[in-house]
Order: C-alpha cells, then structure tokens, then sequence
C-alpha cells in the first residue's frame, strides 16, 4: 500500500512542472497582518492548463508572485511551505538562479496592460528585453523575433518603436503576452489577462492564449474570477477562497457537480449588471477578510449550509474521485 | 468641502500637529516676550558688548542666556522680539498677498477674456524676474520702511497665489454645481465666494504655509542686502547680518536667530506637508 | 509641436518687453538723481545740467524708453555711468562668473540629490532614507544668509580649509556653490525620494522584474527614468530660484558676479547696468523654463510639446 503510493507520486513527479506544498503568505505592514495564501497545494504538470477561481483578494495574485519569489519586500513574505519548480525549491534559488527562471522558464501576463508595461520605454524594447536577458543577443537581433512575435499577435512589426501610450489596451495585452512568451517558458502564469478589457476584446485575447498555448506546449495557470474562461482554457480548476484552495478537480466533475456550496455559489451566481463586479447574487456577505479571518471554514459565515463544526474545525480536503477533492464538512458523510 | 471638516481631518495628521503646535509656541513665546525679557532690545550697552552665553546660568533672564550683541544688548531679549517684527511681517504679508491672490484668481479664472489674459500676461513677467531681485529694486526705490518691505512683498507675493486659485477656478467653473446655482439665479458674487472659493481652501492653506516660510527667509535676505526692516528694531533678518563681522569673535550673535528661523519655516513646512497629505488622493486614511 | 514652439517664443518675447518696461518704470520711479552722483556732490547747477544732457536723462521718458529699446535691438545694452563704459562690457565679465558659480552649484547639487534621492527612495525607511529626509526638511528652511555665515564659520574660520572671499581656483567656488545650491538640492532630493518611491510601486516594475531583469538593473535603468521625469521638469523652475539666489550668495562670499553687481548698480542708480542686468537674469531664467520643456518632451514620450 505505501509502497504503491511512493511509486504513484514519483510517476508523477517526473511530468511535475510545478508543485505548491503548503504555502503560507503573509503581508506585514504598518496597519497590522493579512494572511493572504494559507496552506495552498496545487500541482501543474506538463502542458496542462489548470484554472485558479477566486473572489477578489482570495489570495491568487499572491500565489502567483510567490512562485516567481516576487512578493513586494519588506511586506509580503512566504512563512510556511515550499514551491518547487521542476522539481526544484524556488525558495532555495539564489537570485541568479531567479533571474534565469523568471522571464526564462515562467512567464506572467500581468492583469492591466495599462499599468503593467513601462510608459517610458518603447514595446519592443519591453520584450526585447526578455529575449536579450535570457538568450543573451544584442538588441538589434532582438528586434528580429520580436517583430515576429507582433506579428503573430497581430500587430505591425513596424510597431515595436510604438510607446505603450500609443496602444490600445487589447494590444498592450498582446504585448503583455509575447513578452511573458518569447521564450517559450515552459509554464505561463496569467493573472487575470482580460479583466481590464472590455468584452469583445477579451474573446480575443482568449483565443490567442489558447492558440499560444497550443503552440508553445507550456503549462498554464489561469487565474480567473470567469468561470467561462476556465471552462474554454482548463482542464483542471482550483477554487480558492480566504487564501485556501477549497475545492480542485477536473473541470468536467466541478463544473457538473460542485461539492463546495461557495463553488455553487459561484456557479449559479449571475452577475447583476449594477454594483461592484465581485457581486454575486448568490453570494451574500463580504469575501473573508485577511486580515481578520474567521476560525474554521473560511466560508461559514456565507455559507448557506454552516454546520456548528464549520465555526472551529477548518476541514480537511476530502478526496470524492481521483479526480476532484473539496474541503467542506458538508461533504464529509459522503465520502 | 466645510472649514469644519477640514479641520478636523487636518488634526490627525501628525505632521500638521508638529507644525501646528510648534507655531503656536513660537508665536506666543515671542508675542509675549515683551513683558516678561529683562531687557531692552534696542538700548545699546557698550560695557556689555560681545558676551558669551551663559546659558541660564547667571540668575536666568537677568544673566544673557544666549550672549550680547556688538552692541552690548541681550541676545535671547532681540530675538524673542524680533521673531515677533518677523512673524508679524510675514503674517501681514501673506495674509494681504493670498486676499489679493485669491481675489485676482477667482475673477480671472471666473470671467476670462481679456482681463484674464491681461492680469495672467503680468503674472508671467513678474514671475520671469526672480523675487529677490525685483523685491531689491522696489525696496531700493522706495527706501527701507518696514511699510515699504511690506508693500513690496505684497506687490510680489499675489502672483503665485493668483495663479492657484486660477487654476481651481477653470476647473470648477464647468462643474455641475456651479451651472445649478446659476441656474437657481444665485449672483455672481455669491458664487464666487460660496461655491468656488471653497474649492480652493485646501490649496490656499498649502501655498500660504509655503509662503509664510518663505517670507521669512526672503526677510533674511533683503535684511543682509540693506534692504530689510531697519535698525535698531531687531528682526531675524537684521540679527543675523549685523553678526557678519564678528563671525569669529561671537558666533552665537549670528547662530541663534538663524536656527530660530530655520525652526519657525520648518514647523510651516510642516503645516503644509500635513495639509497636502490629509488631502492627497493617493492616502486613503 | 513647431507651431507650439512658435507661440511660446512670441510668448517669451512679450514676458521679455514687460521686464525692460518694469524694471525702466522702477528704475525712473526711485528718488535719487542720476546725474547728481554722477556729477559728485561739489557740482555746480551747470555741471549736473550738463551731465543730465549727455546722459539723456533730459528727454521725456518715452524717448529714453524707446532709445534703449532701440539700443538692445542693435545689441547695444546702454551704457554704465558708474563704470564709465558700455553695460555690454561690464556684463559679460560678471556673466561669466556668475554662470560659473550657479552651473557648478547646480551641477554638484543636482548630482548629490539625485544619488542621495535614489538611494533613499530604493531603501524605502532604512536610516540613510531618514538622514535623505531630514537633509530636505532642513535645507527647504534654511535661509541661505546664515547658511553662508555658518559656511563661512566653519570652514572658513574654525578649520580654515577654504577661502572665504572673491575669486580663485576651485577651491574658492565651493563654499559659495554649495550654499547656492543647498535649498536647491533639498527640495530635488525630496522629490527623486518619493518619485522612487511610488514608481517602484507600479506594477510594470514588477512585471519587468517577472522578466527576470536583475533588481538593481530594474531600479536603476528602468525604473530611474520615471523617476526622473518630474525631476527634470523642476529642474528649470528651480534653475530660477537658484539664480535668485546668487544676489545673496555673491555678495556674501565676494563674488565679482551678476548678482554683486545688482546690488551695486541699484544703490548707485545707475539706469541702464540696473535695466540690462534685469532684463539678462530673466532672459536667462526664461531660457531655462523653455529648455526644461524641451528637455521634458525628449525623455518624457508621452508629452508632446504643448
Ligand atoms: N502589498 C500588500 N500589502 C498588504 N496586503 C496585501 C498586499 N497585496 C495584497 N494584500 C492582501 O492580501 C490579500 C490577497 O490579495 P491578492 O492580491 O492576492 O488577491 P487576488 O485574489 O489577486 O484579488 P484580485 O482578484 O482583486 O486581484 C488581500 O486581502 C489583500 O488585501
Ligand atoms: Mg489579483
């Protein structure tokens, strides 16, 4: 029995692309502590695309910059658990070593175009950077691929001396995207892509992504608040809430029958036209806040099922099929 | 937005505070001093001259805690007094040039046209000759008063005023609020004063901390050039310079009224820093 | 953007009349006579007469106006009845080393506060961004009399490692450079801080750090040109202040310079060394503001020239 599971983990370590053990995060600054990401486990193997769904400040931005060791200094800072990039720790690597990950290994799309490219500099230099970085070319032979890679995207590779002012938003997210793509890194991790932009656009943008992703044969983690995008893009999703994964499964198995009632929350909400975009009708109350999170179950002050055990007792993962595990006590008869 | 409420937004702001309470302090520790320093700050006393300071030791007020003068009178006596000539200057002086300021703004800014450019094309040329100079030549002309300091200060001082709340003025001249109460029929001058000027409180708080500060130091400057409130009456300015020559000999002649204002301009900067920060849209808090 | 060019240089060129105009109308409104100095005080009724006439100064005021006006257009600036020679003249020797003292002022000053601001704003609350801050808060209230005396005291007095008065080699411009420049460097390093400040908050600073660009290449090619932006725009108009400031600093520190001069001509009334003098000072602060616009619309892409 042991030994079968020691050997089920090592087959799969072999195609581990990323593999987040345990990961706490917390952000430290003078108004006091927000735990942000509590105890997150999440795999990526390769070519796999895996969604990450949360309301806004359920911690995703946060994981994501932890896999890149980028958490702004001095205020965020990872207190527990490893990240280990092909097998790996990324908490280990010396700066150098980052260096040469990030950009080079894992690329990030960031989710505003607007702020996230340098008004300063000229869209071909924010991508010929990357390339110039990590295949170690000059500028001018740069420029080369990177009108290649404007070009793919659709925009004129005369463009590349454009300044970002000179965009428009859906172009910058291109730009966004080949920047965290020119060379070819084998996981792309994309933080919310199209929240910024409006809605014919973001279908292109999705489009491409795909396309992208196809091409490039990178894993990807989505990260999300559209539940249409992960169902386009995943095979798999990760539904996090209060900075904790509570849900995971294939796509197909969640979407059909969520077992945690925020997942269904999600699910059957229908987004009301007025009000902030983060109100759900079928979701009431305020997401949890980090930094002062509710004992237990993150979720049972929203949830509509709380039993007395979801105040004190924060539940285990309980694995349903191969295929999909939920957190929730509601659950825990079933299995 | 409400004096009140601006008020009570600026008490938390603990740089505003710092510079608040430290104002206060000065002003009334100089407006005050007149009745309580053992000295006069004008007799000259020649048996006394260039004494060191004896830091309180000689029977406190009627030793020289900070030192005498070349001409024998009590440091610590000219400077508390002359702070007052200086604080008072400035105050003046910027209370006159913001009324003026504010006024030319609103009207230019309300009314535009022809006055508007005119008004706007002489604030370009004299904000084209630097203060100091042009404050100089005034001062030169007219002869060193302190009515005449003041005068040339004021005659300078509107202009960056003016151009602030210019500014405020365009900007909410088009605003919903403003078309309402014409609409409504309210006068002209009831709109300048009740529905504009308020808008421009917040940045006339700001430029009028900047330019008390500011005041004082070109004071300074005017006082070593001849050109400042004249002798014997003491103020920050003309202490400083008459202690030029004996440098060397009594340097507490010259340090402390400098430090004395260099506290004063601080605690205004401060003031304003406060303000700007309570009103800054990038501080949520 | 040449037709906005256009229009400011018409522009400058008004601003530049309204100057000669005020600093004429000063200059006629002030008592004192002229020709009465010039003559000395044991002069006959006859004699300031004649000197009235050579000088000019028996001609209505709009003849004297439109005659120096007329000069300047010709390149002839008028002529110092103090000095006894053209104003041309005794300008360009004191320009010189008034442009001097305030470029090697503003040079250091802009060096040191650029550095200081940088690192102060990279090491966001460390003690070397607190020693950043108080430098500004100290210098923006310092008046630059005492600054000079203190200078003065201390280096000049007490350790006698600089001169103290008039010109020489290097060694003679740094006291009088750095009290120019002092409040100058202040207020620029304040504001470097805190652009640093908030530009290593956006997110394209993180993002091209996602691109595995190393930090310190981060702050200090990608992230220093935002900084520098408003920097470089303050840099004309406090250009202005500093240059307001060499009427003190040149006569404190004996500084055979524009602003010494100012004050020389103006007590000994003499018209047109008053009238140029002004009229160069702003010509030159004028120049800086245009020149910072310029400047501004190079590094900055986004502003096109207005
Ligand atoms: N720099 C920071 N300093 C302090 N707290 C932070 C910081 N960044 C994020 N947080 C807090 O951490 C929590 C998680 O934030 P995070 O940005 O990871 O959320 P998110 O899921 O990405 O939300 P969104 O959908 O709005 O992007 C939030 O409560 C947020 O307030
Ligand atoms: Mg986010």
């Amino acid at each position: 029995m042991k030994a079968t599971g020691l050997l089920e983990k090592q087959a799969t370590q072999s195609d581990q692309v990323l593999r987040i053990e345990n990961l706490h995060v917390e952000y430290r600054s003078g108004g006091g502590i927000a735990k942000a990401v509590n105890g997150v486990n999440l795999t990526l193997h390769k070519g796999e695309a895996v969604g990450l769904v949360g309301e806004s400040g359920a911690g995703k931005t946060t994981t994501a910059l932890s896999i890149l060791n980028l958490l702004p200094e001095g205020t965020g800072y990872i207190t527990k658990g490893d990240i280990w990039f092909n097998n790996e720790s990324v908490l280990k690597k010396s700066e150098t070593e980052l260096n040469k990950m990030r950009g080079g290994q894992i690329g990030m799309v960031f989710a505003n175009p607007l702020t996230s490219l340098n008004p300063v500099f000229t869209i071909g230099h924010q991508v010929a950077m990357v390339l110039m970085k990590h295949r170690g070319i000059k500028e001018k032979q740069a420029n080369e691929t990177v009108k290649q890679l404007l070009e793919m995207v659709g925009i004129p590779g005369a463009r590349l001396n454009d300044y970002p002012y000179q965009l428009s938003g859906g172009m910058r997210q291109r730009v966004g995207i080949i920047a965290a793509l020119a060379c070819s890194p084998q996981l792309l991790i994309a933080d919310e892509p199209t929240t910024a932009l409006d809605v014919t656009i973001q279908a292109q943008i999705l489009e491409l992504m795909k396309k992208l992703q196809a091409e490039y044969a990178s894993s990807l983690l989505m990260i999300t608040h559209n539940l249409g995008i992960i169902s386009e893009l995943c095979q798999r999703v990760a539904i996090m809430y209060g900075g904790e994964i509570v849900e995971y499964g294939s796509v197909r198995e969640i979407f059909t029958a969520p077992k945690h009632w925020y997942t269904y929350g999600l699910l059957h909400a229908i987004p009301k036209l007025t009000g902030p975009r983060e109100t759900l009708e079928a979701l009431p109350g305020l997401v949890a806040n980090a930094q002062n999170l509710p004992a237990g179950c993150k979720f049972h002050e929203r949830c509509s099922h709380c039993l007395e055990k979801c105040k004190s007792q924060i539940p285990p993962m309980f694995k349903i099929t191969d295929n999909h595990s939920v957190a929730c006590w509601d659950v825990e008869g079933q299995v | 937005m409400k004096f009140s409420t601006l008020l009570r937004k600026m008490s938390k702001s603990i740089l505003f505070m710092v510079g608040f309470s430290l104002i206060v302090l000065i002003i009334l520790t100089c407006a005050t001093s007149s009745s309580w320093t053992q000295w006069s700050p004008t007799i000259s006393k020649l048996t006394e001259r260039l004494r060191e300071p004896d830091w309180f030791a000689n029977g406190g007020l009627a030793g020289h805690p900070l030192g005498t003068d070349p001409l024998g009178r009590d440091v610590l006596t000219r400077l508390l007094q002359g702070g007052w000539t200086s604080l008072q200057i400035a105050f003046i002086v910027t209370l006159i040039s913001m009324s003026i300021g504010a006024f030319v703004g609103l009207i230019t800014g309300y009314f535009g046209g022809v006055f508007d450019m005119i008004v706007m094309r002489i604030c370009d040329v004299l904000m084209s000759i630097p203060n100091i100079m042009l404050a100089l030549c005034v001062v030169a002309i007219l002869g060193s008063s302190m009515f005449n300091l003041i005068f040339t200060l004021t005659a300078i001082g509107w202009v960056s005023t003016a151009r602030i709340v210019r500014s405020v003025a365009l900007k909410t001249k088009h605003q919903e609020f403003i078309s309402a109460s014409k609409v409504l029929g309210a006068s002209t001058w009831r709109i300048l004063w009740k529905e504009m000027f308020p808008n421009a409180i917040t940045q006339l708080m700001i430029a009028a901390s900047a330019y008390f500060g500011g005041t004082i130091l070109v004071e300074t400057n005017l006082s070593y050039l001849g050109m400042g409130v004249p002798v014997p009456q003491p103020s920050w300015g003309n202490m400083i310079s008459d202690g030029r020559q004996y440098l060397a000999a009594a340097p507490w002649v010259v340090i402390a009224p400098g430090i004395a204002l260099m506290l004063t301009v601080l605690a205004f900067n401060f003031m304003g820093d406060g303000i700007r920060d309570v009103f800054d849209p990038r501080n949520k808090n | 953007m040449r037709n906005n060019l256009l229009k400011r240089l018409g522009l400058t060129v008004f601003v530049l009349i309204g100057v000669t105009l005020i600093a004429f109308v000063l200059m006629r409104l002030g008592g004192g006579d002229p020709a009465v100095m010039m003559a000395g005080g044991m002069a006959t009724k006859e004699e300031v007469q004649d000197y009235r006439v050579r000088m000019g100064l028996d001609q209505s005021y709009l003849v004297q106006y439109l005659t120096y006006m007329n000069g300047i257009l010709h390149g002839d600036l008028g002529y110092s009845w103090s000095y006894h020679t053209s104003v041309g003249e005794v300008l360009s020797v004191r320009l010189v080393q008034t442009f001097n003292l305030t470029l090697f002022g503003f040079f250091i000053a802009s060096i040191f506060s650029m550095l200081l601001g940088t690192i102060a704003g990279i090491r966001h609350g460390s003690p070397i961004d607190f020693v950043a801050l108080l430098f500004a808060i100290i210098g923006q209230s310092m008046s630059i009399v005492w600054l000079g005396f203190v200078l003065i005291l201390i280096f000049g007095v007490q350790l006698k490692w600089l001169p103290t008065q008039g010109l020489g080699g290097l060694q003679h411009m740094i006291m009088p450079g750095i009290c120019l420049g002092f409040g100058y460097a202040a207020v620029q390093t304040r504001m470097m801080r805190s652009g640093m400040v908030d530009v290593l908050k956006e997110d394209y600073v993180v993002a091209t750090r996602a691109r595995g660009i190393s930090k310190s290449r981060t702050y200090l090619v990608y992230a220093l040109r935002n900084a520098l932006l408003p920097i470089i725009t303050n840099m004309g108009n406090q250009f202005g202040h500093l240059l307001a400031g060499v009427v003190v600093v040149e006569t404190i520190f004996n500084w055979p310079g524009i602003g010494q001069l100012l004050v020389q001509a103006i007590n000994m009334r003499d018209y047109q060394l008053v009238q140029s003098a002004l009229l160069i000072t702003s010509i030159l602060l004028v120049l800086c503001n245009l020149l910072a616009d310029i400047l501004y619309t190079v590094v900055d892409p986004r502003i096109s020239f207005q």
